[in-house]
């Protein structure tokens, strides 16, 4: 024990006095619909330089993610930096901070695994629309799926492109999930429709933020913004983050980008 | 033939000097002949014509008479008598036609021209301005009654009199009237009948609706009077400035209105400002205080008449962010003439602790805090590793002097007092013996301390 703390204190001592950055609170799409890293601490947000394309969706775990644009699927470090691009189909996606469904083909990526990895998954198998995917986990990734309009947890295992098992999930994400956008976050969901915010911890709690103020019937849209940071869009509002924590949520304002003359 | 042809030149090049008598229109010339009639005008106005002399000979010729004989005609501007006047050359002037009677005519001679000058007079009043001064004005056909500037909404007023002028005959008005949509008239009904010598008064009211110069006419039977006014926009209230803040610190997101001192009668846009005047002398840059709807320092915004407060685009607020650093938060609104400033301080506080991340690798421990410092005065970091069982390990609490590291960082950031740190331990041996950690980061407001934090897989 007294090995591990004089390596410790050597260490420490070296490591402190040089280990300083910018903090990077997450990635956040801009009223121009440009993905562009946000800088600061909750309630203090400075947005710097965008990447340079229309971010149709993406999703940023703070350590890095994917950001869907229109036939490019790009990969982004922890900064928020492009790191790689591949060319992909066409449209949306369905996009976890390490994966990408595309519904056009039904190919679900894996970017991140060793080595990325690509496989298709039959329609009838999922037996319905993807709307949101969990983590990778071991050789298995969950997909929810719109089945009429209840939300299905489906597990996929990544070697076989098999589907593992299915269950409807709890809740009321389960009933109505399929009623607005849906968002995984770490085993919590969050469902954004025209009216309000529900979040439904792993646990089980659900609580309910409101969403006035947007256009009149315009659908929200959720993003993962951040390790703990999800973006809310809706339609005529300045854009949103929301602060995730175990137990409790908060909304942030996105300040504008700065126009320059 | 040849001195035939002398003749005739000499013939034309010493045509006799003669003067003609024309009226000027435009940039022609009228000859008259005998008699010139200056039209009907109304009594107690004047109609003013142009004539000219003009010399059509070729040689000089003096004009040694220049005159009018009869009543209410009379020159403007007679040139000077005597004179030379060269060959081709002329001279102007203008005659003044003043009707004190039905008819009346005047004789104009010069030297060898004669002509005779009548006119008609139309029975009407004489019209006069009363603008508050001393004395009235009185008004010509034409004449232009300006009624200078006033705030829009409001009203001007003028007076305006018709008198009889006669001693003998009444004089019936049967239209006054005055068009434009800013300006009003009030009067007794038609036909206004006037004894003699009586007259009648009119209010003539300028009352602009909208900005910039507004233009109607008065007309008074045969008469026409130009009306001309300004409109201008109501000052602007005197704003206030209202802050919502849940918390006077750093890194907060409120709101701010802009309060008008009373209801708004102007249509203006306004600005609001936003600085900070730091407590601390080697504060850096922060990007982190501006206006969420703008991205930077200043947002603009709008007043209408109804308003009580401004609105920023569609809203009645305006939110901001306070950024990391400690001092005066200056907002400045300037409205029209006025400026108005609000502050409020942001106090020196201990290091606020946004996020930790602990995790455990094969290769040692990796220690990840973001938070800020609007001191900008951090210094020493102290470490206390824990075991499985809870216990401090040896030799305790770790304690490095980062102030040097941190003034490196914050010199070259222009984040203001954000910061993030990673520390990177690696073990020798088990990392699995290390289950937490806690960091205190001291400033010269105090201390901060993370909960104990634990390290993950």
């Amino acid at each position: 024990m007294n090995r591990i703390a004089l390596l410790l204190w050597c260490v420490v001592s070296a490591t402190a006095e040089s280990n300083f950055a910018p903090p990077v609170v997450g990635v956040a799409r801009d009223t121009h619909r440009q993905l562009r890293p946000v800088y600061g601490v909750a309630g203090n947000f400075v947005l710097r330089d965008a990447i340079p394309k229309e971010a149709l969706n993406w999703a940023f775990s703070g350590a890095g993610g994917l950001m869907k644009a229109d036939a490019e699927l790009l990969t982004l470090d922890s900064g928020g930096r492009v790191t790689s691009r591949h060319p992909a189909p066409q449209g949306d996606a369905v996009l976890s901070a390490g994966a990408a469904f595309f519904p056009e083909t039904n190919e679900l990526w894996l970017m991140g695994a060793d080595p990325d990895r690509k496989l298709r998954i039959e329609p009838y198998a999922l037996g319905g629309d993807v709307v949101a995917l969990g983590a990778l986990h071991g050789r298995s990734v969950p997909l929810a799926v719109c089945r009429g309009s209840r939300v299905w947890l489906v597990t996929v295992d990544v070697t076989s492109s098999a589907v593992m098992r299915e269950i409807l999930a709890p809740g009321v994400i389960g009933d109505r999930g399929c009623a607005g956008a849906l968002l995984w976050l770490d085993g919590n969901f969050l469902l954004a429709d025209t009216r309000e915010l529900t979040i439904q911890t792993a646990g089980g709690d659900e609580r309910h933020l409101p969403l006035a103020g947007g256009v009149h019937g315009a659908q929200p849209e959720l993003h993962r913004a951040g390790e703990r940071w999800v973006q809310v869009e809706v339609a005529g509002r300045s854009p949103l983050l929301l602060l995730v924590n175990s137990d409790s949520e908060q909304l942030y304002r996105l300040p504008t980008v700065e126009t320059r003359p | 033939m040849r001195r035939l042809l002398l003749l005739a030149c000499l013939g034309v090049s010493s045509l006799p000097a003669q003067l003609s008598l024309s009226v000027v229109q435009g940039n022609s010339e009228a000859p008259i002949s005998g008699q010139y009639g200056f039209g009907t005008v109304s009594m107690g106005d004047v109609r003013d014509i142009p004539f000219r002399l003009r010399n059509i000979g070729t040689s000089a010729t003096p004009l040694t008479v220049l005159s009018l004989g009869g009543v209410d005609f009379a020159f403007v501007n007679p040139p000077a008598v005597p004179q030379s006047v060269a060959g081709g050359a002329a001279v102007d002037f203008t005659v003044r036609y003043g009707p004190t009677a039905p008819s009346s005519s005047a004789t104009f001679t010069a030297d060898g021209v004669s002509a005779v000058f009548y006119g008609r007079a139309l029975s009407a009043g004489i019209v006069s301005l009363d603008d508050g001064s001393d004395a009235l004005h009185l008004l010509m056909a034409d004449a232009v009654i300006d009624f200078g500037s006033a705030v829009r909404a409001t009203t001007v007023t003028r007076r305006i009199i018709v008198a009889n002028p006669s001693t003998i005959d009444k004089l019936s008005i049967r239209n006054v009237v005055a068009l434009g949509t800013a300006f009003h008239l009030t009067r007794d009904s038609l036909p206004i009948v006037l004894a003699p010598g009586a007259s009648a008064s009119m209010r003539l009211d300028f009352t602009p609706m909208s900005n910039g110069t507004q233009q109607g006419t008065l007309e008074i039977d045969q008469r026409s009077f130009h009306l001309t006014g300004i409109g201008l926009d109501p000052a602007a209230p005197i704003p206030s400035i209202a802050l919502d803040l849940p918390q006077t610190a750093s890194a907060q997101q409120g709101k701010l209105t802009v309060k008008l001192g009373s209801v708004s009668k102007a249509t203006a846009t306004g600005e609001v400002d936003i600085d900070i005047r730091p407590s601390t002398a080697n504060a850096n840059t922060d990007g982190g205080i501006l206006f969420l709807a703008t991205g930077n320092r200043t947002v603009k915004f709008n007043i209408k008449p109804g308003d009580k407060v401004a609105h920023f685009g569609s809203a009645d607020s305006v939110a901001f962010q306070t950024g990391t650093t400690a001092g005066d938060l200056v907002f400045t609104v300037k409205l029209g003439d006025a400026t108005v400033q609000s502050t409020f301080t942001i106090p020196p506080a201990t290091i606020g602790l946004d996020a930790t991340q602990a995790q455990r690798t094969s290769a040692g421990l990796d220690l990840r805090v973001t938070g800020f410092d609007n001191t900008r005065t951090a210094s020493k970091i102290t470490f206390t590793f824990f075991d499985q069982a809870g216990t401090a390990l040896s030799p305790g609490a770790i304690t490095v002097d980062s102030s040097a590291a941190f003034q490196q960082f914050f010199a070259a950031s222009d984040l203001g007092g954000v910061f993030a740190l990673h520390a990177f331990i690696p073990v020798m041996g088990n990392p699995a013996q290390v289950a937490a950690v806690e960091v205190k980061f001291t400033n010269a407001a105090g201390s901060a301390q993370t909960g104990r934090l634990r390290f993950t897989p």
